[in-house]
Order: structure tokens, then sequence, then C-alpha cells
């Protein structure tokens, strides 16, 4: 429960007061006479007469029923129009597209962010025009977004006027228009004001009004804005090829500085001169490897958010897997089955490599595998030299290999939990005999048959080992139904270590990315560029009744981001996505024409078609007035009141 | 105040050429001044009728029996004395407006009710005293407080005027109850007055019953109602509790014009109801109110109700 106003309390004085009346009440006065015969009579015919006889001529009656009909009246909030206020309920269309954030030079003023110019102006129109009008606030997201609904407490208002933030993606206009002239169109006694920067998409004269609409155009001059439109990096023969296009959206020639990153790394800086309004197109060539690359243009121009742009090198969509076997068909098929690209390295049967110390012979690939999946015993120049190398940084699935084994004669395997066992049950599957083998240190036993483990996963240096640890010849197991599945999840664990770019998206456009299946919290951070600069927090993903959602909104700051997902083991996938504003808002040029036609429409009383069919709201002459509260009159009224009763009781008469 | 000071010697002497007016011819046993309903002895003539043997035969008109040859004796009014009552109610009610320590009648204050009642009564008992009547007084509340036995001749009013003097202010009023005890009627007939304010707790009803009663005893009676000018038009404003002076309860009224208004009319309606009580009864009603002086009173309305004669 809240208290509106305590200015009401003065009000309770009156308490005291009456009861100081009744106390001090005159009492009936003694008088002396002869006989009451007749003024019994007399009574009686009155009170037989009139029951309401006593109710007449009563002065303190009367006086204390209108001093309560006025009390219930002041409840009733009565009020008078009164010219030269605002309206009883004012609509404020807040234009927050990204080039509101925009530094602006106001004339004769400092240079000030668009938006605070516009906040100040909004607070203004409250103090002035809108004193005692109810206020609702619209700001434009993706979508529109009322931030205050039908405040009356104006310090609420311009707090939520505070709060209202550039949104840098593809702002909802003629969307927000339309809600306003929804939430008015019932409305006898409303307004809508626009305050906008006059950059508006769309054609707001489309959007018709039942109240009279007012726009707001901050008076501002356009800086000079300097804007990436694009950025890629592509994989040529001879390398890595990033490509830039600047534009100049001012009316002046501008020399842009442009700086290249490579994962946070300075390669290439370059300078060039930009004609007004023209495009300028950066070719850097050679560029070494590199996760994520920025460009970013140096200096300050009046729009900072189209300043940065990310380029992700290309990850293969296709994992590369070097096999290396003697010879199995079966695992082969399964292999490419999962969609990589199989590079096949056939070994020597065992007993044929008369050279074990030769590794030499066998180059390391020239493109490093995504996975290394070696079928049998390990070729003996793998534990040495570049391989050694090449095997430590790249997962690697081992099945079978030489030593002791172990009969288990076709025990039911038991499964732990685990990726790779997600959609297997080993039913029905034969397997003889497993290798009796001392688990190394990373592994976990996943399936094993009779307290003997059968296949070992884990993690060594941050690289996935996953180990069969019998040969696929000695089992059935590639006949059942459920080896390409375990082939498929194996390899899709193996290989899913490290980013996934997502690419760049348009701020707070929807983009489906891939859960998995075992996260149990993601969320959004920023990880560079203007949202690292304005510190966005970490984003919650949204999450619907089946967990978190594949489709995710992209946050509204522009920079780069993570998306990242842990599940339960506290293990992390994240995707790297960069966050763009919306290119129409860095195209600066002339205001929206058609944005002051939307105030005609109502002011010349066009009403639509649809409105003159319905008839419904006669429009009402209050459109210059306001509402002029009665009460603060009426309990002053009730207070006189009281106080000429008090005179009564002082005179100790009825009339 | 004497008893002597009851009434202004100079009134008194007005007051002797006064006679009551009673419309009534009486039988009385005594000689009085007073025409009787039967022939008797007076000088005033009053018819002829033939002679019938054992007339006195001083009566029989000889001038006639000389010019018509027939004998017719001379018939004379007989005159006889009244029997005259006079009831003063003494309750508290009575004893209000003005004050008792009054001497002159005047118009300057109105005098206590009671005072004038008494003061009225003592004119009357006056005048019949002067007319050779028989007066006999009372003064009651709801009992007889006390009775002069009946007097007759000049002689008498000074006892007359001591009685009604003495009489002191009572209680509570109640004619019929009063009337009621043993010996309170008069036993002749004759005149009977009641001086009171007539502010009955039993309301009209009792008082025809007390009317019939009287009129049963062969009396004529005159009511004469006394209120002070405080109860013909109050002055009174406020919310008040009024007291009654009898039962000394109280009842609380906010003054109103509107209830002064409704108590006037109220006072109106009982008034016409008394009078029609009486004339149904062919009794006598008066109203005189205690700021009248005397001369008012008598000359004024007693001799214009024709209960006076001059």
């Amino acid at each position: 429960m809240g208290i509106g106003s305590w200015l009401g309390l003065w009000f309770g004085l009156s308490i005291p007061a009456i009861l100081a009346m009744y106390l001090l009440k005159r009492k009936f006065l003694d008088t002396k006479v002869p006989s009451h015969l007749l003024w019994q009579r007399v009574l009686k015919n009155l009170e037989a007469n009139r029951p309401w006889q006593k109710l007449q001529n009563r002065l303190l009656l009367w006086l204390q029923l209108l001093a309560a009909a006025l009390l219930v009246f002041a409840l009733m909030k009565p009020y008078l129009w009164s010219s030269g206020g605002g309206k009883e309920h004012v609509v404020l269309v807040a234009d927050t597209s990204g080039s509101m954030s925009a530094v602006s030079m106001p004339s004769g003023q400092p240079s000030q962010e668009r938006l605070e110019q516009l906040k100040q102006e909004m607070k203004d129109y409250i103090k002035q025009e809108a004193k005692n009008s109810d206020v609702t606030l619209l700001s434009m997201n993706a979508e529109p977004n009322v931030v205050i609904s039908r405040e009356k407490d104006h310090g609420r208002a311009n707090e939520a006027i505070d709060s209202l933030q550039a949104y840098f993606g593809k702002a909802s206009y003629n969307e927000t228009l339309s809600l306003a002239s929804a939430l008015t169109r019932d409305e006898s006694d409303a307004e809508v004001v626009v305050f906008t920067d006059g950059q508006w998409k769309g054609d707001p004269s489309s959007i018709l009004f039942q109240a009279p609409v007012k726009v707001v155009t901050l008076d501002s001059e356009a800086g000079f804005n300097l804007g990436l439109q694009q950025f890629g990096v592509k994989d040529e023969s001879s390398g890595k090829t990033a490509v830039a296009v600047v534009k100049n959206s001012s009316k002046a020639a501008k020399q842009a500085e442009f700086n290249l990153y490579g994962d946070g790394k300075l390669i290439k800086t370059s300078s060039a001169e930009i004609k007004p309004g023209a495009s300028l197109t950066l070719t850097f060539r050679d560029l070494p490897a590199a996760e994520v690359y920025r460009a970013e243009l140096e200096g300050s121009d009046d729009y900072q958010a189209d300043n940065e742009a990310y380029a992700f090198s290309q990850h293969n969509e296709t994992p590369r897997i070097l096999l290396m076997t003697q010879g199995n068909l079966f695992l082969e098929k399964g292999l490419q089955l999962t969609g990589a690209e199989v590079v096949k390295m056939a070994l020597p049967q065992e007993g044929i490599d008369a050279n074990p110390g030769d590794a030499s012979g066998t180059a390391v690939p020239e493109k490093q595998p995504d996975l290394i999946v070696i079928d049998g015993a390990a070729p003996a120049f793998t534990a040495q030299g570049e391989w050694k190398k090449l095997l430590d940084r790249t997962p690697v699935w081992t099945l079978g290999g030489g030593g002791n084994k172990v009969n288990v004669n076709g025990g039911q395997p038991r499964l732990a939990n685990h990726p790779v066992n997600r959609y297997v049950s080993y039913n029905g599957v034969y397997i003889g005999s497993v290798l009796d083998r001392k688990l190394p240190d990373w592994a976990t036993p996943i399936v094993s048959i009779e307290n003997h483990p059968a296949i070992i996963a884990g993690t060594e240096k941050g690289e996935q080992r996953l180990s069969f640890l019998f040969n696929l010849q000695e089992t059935d197991f590639p006949l059942s139904s459920e080896f390409p599945i375990v082939v498929h999840e194996a390899v899709s664990w193996l290989t899913e270590s490290g980013g996934k770019s997502l690419g760049r998206l348009t701020a707070g456009t929807r983009v489906e990315i891939p859960i998995a299946a075992d996260t149990v919290s993601a969320h959004w951070v920023a990880k560079d560029g203007m949202a690292r600069e304005m510190k966005v927090q970490n984003l919650e993903a949204e999450t619907g009744e089946k967990g978190i959602n594949a489709l995710q909104q992209v946050p509204p700051v522009p920079g780069l981001y993570a998306f990242e997902q842990r599940n339960s083991a506290g293990k992390k996938l994240e995707y790297l996505a960069e966050s763009a504003a919306d290119p129409y808002e860095a195209q600066w040029g002339e205001a929206n024409a058609k944005l002051a036609a939307i105030g005609q429409i109502a002011k010349d009383g066009k009403e639509t078609p649809a409105t003159t069919v319905s008839d419904s709201v006669p429009a009402k002459s209050h459109s210059d007035e306001r509402q002029v509260s009665l009460i603060t009159l009426l309990a002053s009224l009730a207070l006189l009141i009281i106080l000429v009763e008090w005179g009564v009781y002082q005179r100790g008469r009825s009339i | 105040m004497t008893s002597a000071h009851l009434l202004p010697p100079d009134w008194m002497v007005r007051l002797e050429r006064l006679a009551l007016g009673s419309g009534r011819r009486v039988a009385g046993t005594l000689q009085g001044k007073r025409r009787s309903s039967r022939l008797g002895s007076s000088l005033e003539f009053a018819d002829y009728r033939s002679y019938a043997p054992g007339d006195d035969i001083r009566r029989f008109d000889w001038g006639v029996y000389s010019r018509t040859g027939k004998p017719f004796v001379r018939q004379f009014m007989d005159e006889q004395e009244l029997m005259v009552s006079l009831y003063v109610d003494c309750s508290a009610s009575m004893d209000f407006g003005g004050s008792l320590s009054d001497g002159k009648p005047g118009r300057e204050a109105a005098v206590n009710k009671l005072l004038f009642a008494k003061r009225l009564a003592a004119s009357i008992g006056y005048i019949a005293l002067c007319s050779y009547e028989r007066v006999g007084a009372y003064c009651y509340s709801d009992r007889l407080d006390g009775r002069l036995p009946v007097l007759r001749g000049r002689g008498s009013t000074m006892r007359l005027f001591q009685f009604l003097h003495d009489a002191p202010p009572g209680g509570e009023g109640s004619l019929s109850s009063a009337l009621g005890e043993p010996g309170a009627m008069p036993r002749l007939p004759g005149m009977t007055w009641i001086f009171s304010d007539f502010w009955l707790g039993e309301g009209e009803s009792a008082m025809g019953s007390i009317l019939s009663r009287l009129a049963g005893a062969r009396q004529e009676v005159v009511l004469v109602q006394v209120l002070s000018p405080e109860e013909i038009n109050p002055d009174l404003s406020g919310d008040l509790r009024l007291v009654d002076s009898e039962l000394n309860t109280g009842k609380e009224v906010a003054i109103t014009g509107r209830v002064l208004q409704s108590y006037r009319d109220e006072l109106e309606h009982y008034q016409n109801e008394l009078r029609k009580i009486a004339s149904e009864r062919g009794i006598s009603f008066v109203t005189l109110s205690s700021d009248m002086t005397l001369q008012e009173a008598v000359f004024g309305v007693l001799a214009g109700a024709g209960l006076v004669r001059v």
C-alpha cells in the first residue's frame, strides 16, 4: 500500500475540530413553562405529521450534510476543463533507433548525444505541456516497447525517460506509431507526441490517428560519419584476403584511417581519402591466420556503431579426418557417413613394417586434420617428432591395438553417461575380449563389460581422446545397426571443441544457434568492440518450456559476442557472433518528409474511412484544454463549512 | 399587600353599580334582589289572573273589577337571592408570570396569573355581595384546598378578600378530582364561576363530564380562562428543555418559527375545543390575558359576554 500525497493529512485536523465541537456543544436550556399540555400536542402533531420534521430547519444538520457531500464529491475527483494545459493522456513516442546514439551539434550548443537531447526535450515537454497528464512512453526495439503506461507520477516518468537507450537493431518505427495510434483510439482526450531525429524508416503517414499528433524533430546538424559497410575474410590459395568497404555519408571528403586486427593484434593499417557520399573498397592480402579479424575505422566520427566490423576465418564446415588403418571398410564407411572428409592413410600390415624407426618416410599432413583415427596398433612413427606434436594437439580416436586380452565372453556392456553413448545400447553386440591395458590418466571408462573397461574417453591437454579397447574385427559390433551412430557421435564429440562462428548478424534479429543437448545455461558475453566499451552485462539466453530456445536474439549493442553454453560438468561451448548495427541508421540524409504528414492528417480532421463508418467517438472540443482538479477547492470548502458549524455550535441554536 | 388591597377602593366603587348577568331565574329561600322564576311579592308587576277563592284580598284589582265586572288579581315578580360559587384554580401552573407583589393593577407588566384570577374572583364576589347574593368561594388544586362558608351582604367583603388573598398556590391541578370531593359541589342551584388556565392533564373530555355534573347540580357555569401573555404568544427561541411547572418533567424542543406557529394554532384549537364543550351545555367561556387591566377584563370582556350587567 502506498500513499499518493501526504498533503491530504492536513485535512485530518478536521477530526479533532469536530470532536472539540461536540465537547463544547451547548445543552438544551431549561425553561419553565406552566404546562406541557400544549407543547406535547404541538410536538406530537409535528412529529406525527412529518417524520422528517426533525430534519427541517436544522442548520447544523444541513451544514454537516453539505460537508459530507463535499467530501464525497471530492473523492469523486472532479475536475474542470481549463484552457492552456495538456491532454489527459499523452503518449510519447521516443525514436530510440541506432541513429539516436550519434553525436550531433544542436545549433549554438556543444555537441551532445542525440539521445540525451531527446530525453531533455521529452522532460521539457512533460514539464510544460503535460503538467497534469497521464504519460505513456513508447520506445522502439525490435518490437514496440511500452516503458510506462498511463503514469501519473511525473517523477517516475522522468526516470523512465532517463532509462531509454539506443537500440541498434532494426527499429520498429511504424509498429511503434501503430501502437500509439491503437492506444489513443478510444480516448477522447489524448495526444501523441513523436520525438525523433527525423531518421525514420518507412512511411509513417500511412498510420491513421484519431488523436492529434505532434512531431518534435530534434534540431541538430548532421556531423560526419564514416562507416564500414562490409568486411570479410576469405581463404584463397595464396592465403587469407580481407576486403572492407568504407563509406563516407557526410557532405565533405574525409580521411579514413583503417586498422585491421587479427585476434587482437594489429596486422595492417591503411589510410585513404573518401569523397562525400562515396564508398572505398580496401583489400588486404596475405594475412596471417587468426580466429577473428577486426576492422576498425580510427578517429572519432559522430556515429560510433558502424566503425567496427568483424570477420571470422572460415572453419571447415566438414571436419577432416585422418584415418590410419590397415583396412577397415566398416569404419571407413562409418566415418564417411558423418559427412567428414576422410583421408585414409594405409598402414602396412603388422609384421611387414620392418623398419619401425622410419618416421621420416611418412610426412605430417600439410593441413592439420580435425581428427585422427588410428585403427589397430598405432604406428611407431606417431610416437615421436612432428607426428607426436600433431597428435598432441589433435583429437585422437584409437580402436583396438595390441596387448593382453581379457575374455569377457560376450557379457552385456554397462554404459556410463557420455555423449558418445547417447543413442546406443550395445544390445546384442558380442564382444569376445577386451584389451587389458593400464588406463591412462585422462581416461574414464564409458563402456565396461564385467568390470573391464571397453571404451574409455577423456581430455588430454585440452584435446579429446577416445579409445575402443577392442578390435573391431574381433566383434560383430560393425554389423549392428548402432555402429554408424556410435561413429557419428564419436566424431561429433571429438571434433566439437573450438569455437564456431555465427557470422555477422544485425543486432536484435533472431538467429538459430545449435544448443547442445546437455546445456544447462547459456548467455551472451560481450567480447570486444562497442559492446565491451559500453560494458554490456552478460545476457541470459532466452528460455522456453523445453529449456534454452534454439532461436536466440542477437544482443542489441553492436560488438563481438560469444554465445556461451555450459553443461552440468561446467564444460563451455561457445559460438562467436558479431552484432552489427542496422545499416539504415548510418545512412544520414534528409529527414523523412512524410513524418510531418502524420500530424497533418489528424489536425485537418480528415478521419479515416473506418472512423467515419464506425462513427465511434465524437471529437470533443477540449483539444486545447486540460483538466483542473477540484479536490483542493472542495476540501477547503468542507473545512470552511466545519468552521461555520463551529459558529453554530457557539450560538447553541438550531437556526 | 394586605387583603384590603386585593382590589383598589376606587375599583370597588365602580363595581357596586354592577350586577351579575345570570340568565336564569332562580328560586331561593331568602329574599334577594334577584328576580325569581316564581311570582312573588316584589314591587314589579308581572301579570293579571282571574281571582280564585282563597287569593290574597289585597292583590284584588278593584279598578279592573269596576270596569269589566270580572274579578282579577294582580301578580308581582318574586325577587330572590342568587347562590354564586367562585372556584379559583390555585395549582402551580397558575402561579406563573409577573410577580405576586405587584400592587397596582396596570398595564406596565403582566401580573401573576393567580393574582389576576384572585382579583377577578374578588371583583365578581364583590359584585355579588353588593347585589345581596350569597357567595361561596373555593380554591382548589388537585383537591379542594380551602372553602369559604357562604357569605351574605357587603359586610362579608373583607372575609372574602382575606380568603382569596390567603389562598396559597398548590401543586398539580385537577378540576375533576377537586370537584369530586364530598361537599365540593354547590348544594344550591346558582351561578358557578371557575377561574383557571384549564391546563388539564385529563383533557377536554374530562372537562365535559365536570361541566355535566355542574349542570346536573343546576349551576349556571362561567368558565374564565386566565392566560399569561407568555402562554398566548410564547417568546421562546433556541434549543430549550421546557420544564412543566406542575410535573417538573422536561421536554426538549428546538424552537423554530414553525413550532411557535403550530403552538399558536394548537392554543386556538384547544380554546375552540373548550368553547365548543361549553356552548354545547349552554355554558359561557371567556378567555382573559393576565396583562389586561381589571377594567378591560370586567367592563370589556365579561360585560361584553353579558356576564356582568351595568
